[in-house]
């Protein structure tokens, strides 16, 4: 096997004396797609720019395509927010970067086809909406194609059906190491090959795939109950993995589904059966790490 | 690397031509001034005043263009990421390189829209010695003056005053110097203040008058190492 | 033209056309029956000027009449002064009226500038209108009107010879 592409060693990163990032260990295959994911603030956008090597670790090492991240043809990155030149049309954008790239000054067809690049050609990027300017970003980080790509939040913004579209027609390519955050847990799920969380600058799990972070002896289980908590006291689910979300314990059935049903329904038959999510899985992980 | 620089110049050039303001301020602007104070104060075939006037306010424009059209845009590209997002992309400093080259286009425009409004208004043309050294000064005065804007941006940028600060390094750098007026003949006190800000020099090298180029010196070599460790030590805004 | 004394006169002139200005405003506003809401002096900047303030009418010749009474005014009383010679025989009166008449046609902050505020109709701010094409024709003709009235090859040439 090759080496990975991407190696973090107990890397860390301090501003003042805040712990932004601790610890962190980590290695991306290439190829594969890779979830990061965290709540705001958890460090995942500042775990970015060490890979992207925006910003220097304090202590430990990232390294990229086997050396300290630099400048380098074979990497894009997607920031989440698109810092372009306001005052220029989309299609002068893309010839600026072509030029600096040294490219052809001809779009790519199949980029702008799916990314739906030709309606918006001859605006100005300052009248673009939010998801339009990710659209043009996700054109410029693809049309170098990249080996490794970096995103954060590539996609929020944008609509569904374009979403898809990215992840089946752009982003599949079996050459390229894909990482990415996202708000929508549901997308990793469904498109990241392994994913891991971050909580409060730290790793809260050994990478895995999605499946196995749900089912391994570690994880939740497919299925959970979700309770009011009005309609339960906390004592009495004491012995169960859970979780309480705001008014709501969430239950993990972890395999005995039957069971849990027939127990609670002795006391109450206010709850619901429902699929165990990452989310879930990402509060149970906080809850017993940090308790 | 050249063609980087040239697209990164062209565009610059087409934002700048598509910003309305900019364009009056740099462009309209000087030729307004031109016209009428040529008109107002210039005497039919007083040649030398009208080579004298236009020379002030092209530098004049120089000043205002290197204090205001170029530190901001920079501070800018890097506070909206703009420099962390083009950094890992092959020539990152084209974009700033081309940004420059743009100016000294633009610039070279209005000196050459001035010398039509003195030929076909006043009936007075440089030599083509005058000319090429008013070009040269032009674009050196314009590079110092950058120089001090991109300081001045990066410490406003700290505290919040940056462009307060410029403009009133603009209004007595203009006041104190020969760009509109004679002011040594006016007032020597005020001309021997003049004297130490940076335009004066530029003026006089474009009028082929004897020049003391250190007052310039001075002001870029204090202004590079405060605009490079300004740079340098800045807080990632987030 | 330009000597301590003319430009001692010119402001003096100024102070006084800058009244009538006002006063022509307020005169024309309740004759034509809009309601005057404020008048009196207001600072801008350490500079004090006049003002008079009225409310909306929807009579667009009403506000017509009523913003331009003042440059006419003034317009008129410049006429008068070229006519009775007190113009030409007191340079710094007719710079007074130059620099009044420049400051009334101004395209920043004159009353043409609320006019065409009024005209171009709603959600366009004064920003939006300026540096357009409409605004460079009141600008390059304000600019002609600068030349024509202070440089000494036209209106000063011939009222000064000499000068």
């Amino acid at each position: 096997m090759s080496s990975p592409v991407i190696t973090l060693t107990e890397l860390a990163f301090r501003v003042e004396d805040r712990d932004i990032l601790r610890g962190v260990n980590l290695s991306i295959e290439r190829g594969e797609t890779f979830a990061l994911l965290g709540s705001n603030g958890a460090g995942k956008s500042t775990l970015l720019s060490m890979i992207s090597g925006n910003q220097r670790p304090t202590e430990g090492e990232a390294i990229v395509f086997g050396q300290a991240p630099k400048t380098d043809s074979r990497v894009s990155i997607l920031s989440d927010v698109v810092p372009l030149f306001p005052m220029l049309k989309v299609k002068e954008i893309i010839q600026y970067f072509d030029a600096f790239y040294g490219r052809a000054p001809n779009a790519n067809n199949e980029l702008v086809e799916v990314l739906e690049l030709g309606t918006i050609f001859n605006k100005l990027f300052r009248t673009l909406s939010k998801g339009q300017r990710k659209r043009v970003g996700l054109y410029l980080a693809l049309a170098s194609k990249p080996e490794l790509l970096i995103m954060d939040e590539p996609t929020s913004d944008l609509d569904p059906l374009i979403r898809e579209q990215i992840w089946k027609r752009l982003l599949n390519d079996p050459d390229m190491t894909v990482l990415f955050t996202t708000h929508d847990w549901e997308e990793a799920r469904a498109y990241a090959d392994r994913l891991t969380f971050i909580h409060d600058g730290a790793l809260l799990t050994q990478p895995a795939t999605p499946q196995a972070l749900l089912t391994s002896p570690e994880g939740i289980g497919a299925r959970k109950l979700v309770i009011p908590t009005t309609a339960a006291d906390e004592g009495m689910i004491a012995d169960l993995r859970h979780v309480r979300l705001e008014d709501e314990y969430h239950i993990f059935a972890d395999g005995r589904t039957e069971e849990l049903v027939s127990r609670l329904s002795r006391v109450t038959l206010n709850f619901s059966v429902l699929d165990s999510t990452l989310q879930d899985a990402y509060q149970y992980l906080i809850k017993t790490k940090t308790a | 690397m050249i063609r980087a620089l040239a697209i990164s110049a062209w565009f610059q050039t087409v934002i700048f031509v598509r910003l309305r303001q900019a364009m009056f301020f740099t462009i309209v602007f000087p030729a307004f001034l031109f016209v009428v104070f040529g008109f107002i104060f210039g005497t039919p075939g007083d040649t030398e005043y009208y080579l004298f006037l236009m020379t002030g306010v092209a530098g004049a424009t120089a000043l205002s263009d290197g204090l205001f059209a170029v530190g901001p845009v920079v501070r800018e590209f890097y506070n909206n990421g703009f420099i962390g997002y083009v950094r890992q992309m092959p020539h990152p400093s084209a974009h700033v390189g081309g940004l420059f080259l743009s100016r000294y286009i633009v610039l070279f425009v209005v000196v050459l829209l001035l010398m039509l409004i003195s030929l076909l208004f006043f009936g007075a043309t440089p030599t083509p010695e005058a000319t090429l050294r008013l070009l040269l000064a032009i674009a050196v005065g314009f590079t110092a003056f950058s120089i001090i804007g991109l300081a001045i941006s990066f410490i406003g940028d700290r505290m919040d005053n940056g462009k307060g600060f410029g403009n009133v390094l603009y209004f007595v750098v203009i006041f104190t110097s020969p760009a509109f007026y004679p002011i040594d003949l006016i007032n020597p006190t005020v001309a021997r203040f003049g004297d130490f800000l940076p335009l004066t020099p530029i003026l006089h090298f474009a009028r082929n008058e004897a020049v003391n180029w250190w007052p310039l010196i001075v002001w870029g070599a204090v202004s590079l190492p405060v605009y490079l460790y300004s740079l340098k030590t800045r807080q990632i805004k987030r | 033209m330009f000597t301590p004394i003319n430009f001692l006169i010119a402001t003096a002139t100024i102070v006084v056309l800058m009244l009538l200005h006002e006063t022509a405003h307020y005169v024309s506003a309740r004759m034509m029956n809009l309601r005057v809401i404020d008048f009196g002096l207001k600072m801008r900047g350490a500079v004090p000027y006049p003002f008079v303030e009225v409310g909306w009418t929807p009579n667009a010749r009403k506000r017509l009449i009523y913003l331009m009474a003042g440059v006419a005014t003034t317009a008129s009383l410049f006429s008068l002064s070229l006519i009775t010679s007190a113009s030409w025989l007191i340079p710094g009166i007719y710079l007074g009226f130059a620099g009044q008449l420049v400051l009334e046609t101004n395209p920043v902050f004159s009353d043409f500038v609320i006019l065409q505020g009024m005209n171009s109709g709603k959600g366009k701010s004064d920003n939006d209108r300026m540096f357009t094409g409409p605004w460079y024709v009141h600008f390059a003709l304000w600019v002609l009107l600068i030349v024509l009235l202070l440089s000494p090859r036209f209106l000063p040439g011939l009222l000064f010879a000499g000068a």
